[in-house]
């Protein structure tokens, strides 16, 4: 008994010796910038390179700036609609083309086609097609008689058209994990529900989304680390206009510190935002966890239940030897 | 109680062989049959296609008099225990058992406290009320199965479907729950169809058994009658435990050759014949007897209560039983007497019987 127990604490102490190197590589490129940026945040470093320590006082400014509190909210907003909007459309893409047998293979290679692209393209492109002057939705706009939409000119049209961007460009990675997810549940609990007496709606709320939910947790998870971090789509459809109406946390960091070279101030910008970023992760990473441990079954758990089979099914005339072993 | 009736259903997945055809059986009000079959014989299939999770290729289902063809599985009213349990892994076995009685077609049929009132007794008789608040996940195999037999039992279908309900239990659980079955299904006096590869669940409970082999009906008929009159040799092969003996014969106008000796067996046309003896009706002995061939032992097994001895006997096996105990050392000489009463005797060439054993 105390041999093994010694061994395995010794193995505890070379596994910490062999880990060593992976966890330097991890100290020097994921924490040290991490406290770098901190440390910025806390000074009034310019771009010319002179700094002083001046504690909480960036963050004073930045809570107080108009400016951020809009960026910071369309961050958010932009965050919580573009996922959630690329979760309903993936998963109703998914759910159509996992079970049509022909052409599947092609629908599914097509529909992954805007995530292959750059999102400097996609900008870009997008950019173009929501033009008020010579863009194709101007122009089908008005073929079907609608009124002049003021694409970037004003903020919600602006907003609008990022979204569209956005979602155009990453549902098909919702796409993807959800349809990856639904080809590998098993289909017996479906059969059986149908066999219960369940159907269409039901089948899909009750049994097949339930189901899904692991795989549904992590897609947003996924989704929205990355959609906090909007940037690129942003900057090259309305570069935060009008004005700074679609501005994000992002953008906002990226003007103060490298064009108005105030890296102290965006350093604080970016450290918010890490902290909100932070939250939502550990949020869904709880309700992941929460999901997954429905299924997942724990050595624990199994034992615990073999020990059980044996004081239910067992007679007591008949007691069990193996209590011993343990 | 409905009368399910199966006429001419075939059912091809694209492969070579169908996965059944041509099958055919009627099955009356509340009585209980059992579809026994190896592995891949087409049980699942039969079953699928009665449920109306597979449509057949061809051929009619009809439950009491009425074609299920165009209804849907959620509107059959059958309830089915699936073979590798098909719990709902997102809910727990409360909810699980609660589903079928909670379902669309049934809403509204009894109220909260009825429904609670169902699913305490099921658990109740299955042993599972320990269990109810945990999820699939955290069950060991054999309650997997048991809440998954519950969950069927819930509710009184028209028919209940078990495709291999019990063959993932211990032995001493598959015996209780085979007993507790066969009560469960009288006093609810439902048609039940069960699906088992184990002969013995067929001889034990069946008052219907279909012997399916590769797709195919091979006998329908009474526990005694596929067990007593095998219609062929894969009927023969199929039932009894251990399995029957089947030994190279002849047949002349008036006699059957088998082993080197000669039984009178009726009037028959002469040709290779398989002669068919169970191991229980071989005579087995250690010493000389008047009639028996000699022969060697090659094997010993004991199953407690008796034992099962393999005999060398001029190149082929026999299997015998004996009181357990008798002194059979592999390499010891024996005695194997066939008693001319109990021989079937199957047409080597089509597997159809020519004659059964007579019954004592
Ligand atoms: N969905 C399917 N697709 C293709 N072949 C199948 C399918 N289901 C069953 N089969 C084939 O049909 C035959 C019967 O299978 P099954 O009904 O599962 O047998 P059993 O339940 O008796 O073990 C097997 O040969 C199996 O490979
Ligand atoms: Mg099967």
């Amino acid at each position: 008994m105390a041999a093994p127990q010694s061994r395995a604490a010794g193995g505890q102490w070379h596994k910490h010796l062999l880990l060593s190197p992976p966890l330097a590589f991890f100290a020097a490129f994921a924490l040290f910038p991490l406290g770098f940026t901190i440390y910025v945040s806390l000074s009034n470093w310019s771009i010319t390179g002179e700094h002083r320590f001046i504690g909480f006082g960036n963050y004073a400014t930045i809570l107080a700036s108009d400016t951020f509190r809009q960026s910071f909210l369309n961050t958010v907003i932009f965050a919580v609609v573009t996922v959630l909007l690329q979760y309903v459309l993936g998963l109703t893409l998914a759910l159509l083309v996992y079970r049509s047998t022909r052409g599947q293979s092609a629908l599914r290679l097509l529909l992954l086609v805007p995530m292959m692209f750059t999102p400097v393209v996609v900008g870009f492109v997008w950019k173009t097609m929501f033009d008020p002057s010579y863009g194709p939705i101007s122009w089908l706009f008005d073929l079907v008689g609608l009124p002049q939409v003021p694409w970037f000119s004003e903020q919600l049209p602006a907003m609008t058209a990022i979204v569209i961007a956005d979602v155009w460009q990453w549902t098909p990675f919702m796409f993807l994990i959800l349809f990856a997810a639904l080809r590998s549940l098993p289909t017996a609990p479906l059969e059986a529900a149908m066999v219960d007496g369940a159907s269409g709606r039901r089948l899909l709320f009750d049994h097949l989304l339930p189901m899904l939910l692991p795989a549904s947790m992590t897609a947003i998870l996924l989704r929205s680390i990355e959609a906090f971090k909007l940037f690129d789509v942003v900057y090259l459809m309305t570069g935060g206009g009008p004005g700074v109406k679609t501005s994000t946390v992002t953008l906002s960091a990226y003007f103060t510190g490298l064009r108005s070279g105030d890296l102290g101030t965006a350093a604080a910008m970016t450290t918010m935002l890490l902290i909100v970023v932070l939250i939502a992760t550990l949020v869904l990473l709880r309700l992941l966890i929460w999901a997954g441990r429905r299924r997942s079954r724990t050595d624990d758990a199994a034992l615990q239940v073999e020990r059980d089979d044996v004081a239910d099914l067992t007679d007591t005339v008949d007691s069990p030897v193996t209590t011993e072993v343990r | 109680m409905e009368t399910l009736t199966v006429t001419g259903v075939s059912k091809t997945f694209g492969g070579p062989r169908p996965a059944i055809a041509d099958l055919s059986f009627t099955l009356g009000g509340g009585e209980f049959g059992v579809v026994v079959g190896p592995s891949g014989a087409g049980k699942t299939t039969l079953l699928n296609m009665i449920a109306g999770l597979v449509s057949p290729d061809t051929g009619e289902i009809t439950l009491n008099g009425g074609s299920l063809a165009a209804v849907v599985p959620e509107r059959r009213d059958i309830a089915m225990v699936f073979e590798n349990y098909a719990l709902y892994p997102h809910l727990s076995v409360r909810r699980n058992l609660e589903f079928p009685l909670r379902a669309p077609v049934r809403r509204g049929q009894l109220s909260r406290s009825q429904i609670a009132a169902r699913v305490a007794e099921v658990a109740e008789t299955l042993r599972i009320p320990h269990l109810l608040d945990r999820l699939p996940s955290q069950l060991s195999g054999g309650q997997r199965q048991r809440v998954s037999l519950g969950r069927a039992l819930v509710r009184r279908p028209r028919l209940l479907l078990l495709d291999e309900p019990i063959t993932h239990l211990d032995a001493k659980l598959r015996h209780e729950m085979r007993t507790e079955l066969k009560r469960i299904q009288r006093e609810l006096g439902v048609t039940t169809l069960y699906a088992t590869p184990d002969q013995s669940d067929a001889l034990a409970l069946a008052d219907l058994v279909v012997v399916l082999d590769a797709g195919r009906a091979w006998q329908v008929g009474s526990a005694a009658d596929v067990y007593e009159r095998p219609a062929n040799v894969t009927v023969a092969r199929t039932l009894g435990d251990p399995r029957i003996n089947l030994l190279q014969g002849r047949r002349d106008a008036t006699g059957v050759t088998v082993l080197g000796q000669r039984f009178d067996a009726g009037q028959g046309p002469p040709g290779p014949v398989t002669v068919g003896i169970r191991p229980g009706d071989v005579e087995l002995s250690t010493q000389p007897v008047l009639g028996a061939v000699a022969g060697r032992v090659l094997l010993s097994q004991t199953l407690g209560y008796q034992d099962v001895v393999y005999v060398d006997v001029a190149g082929a096996t026999v299997r015998a039983t004996a009181p357990a105990g008798i002194a059979a050392r592999p390499g010891s000489p024996a005695w194997v007497r066939l008693p001319a009463a109990r021989l079937h005797v199957f047409e080597t060439a089509t597997g159809r019987a020519l004659r059964h054993r007579e019954v004592v």
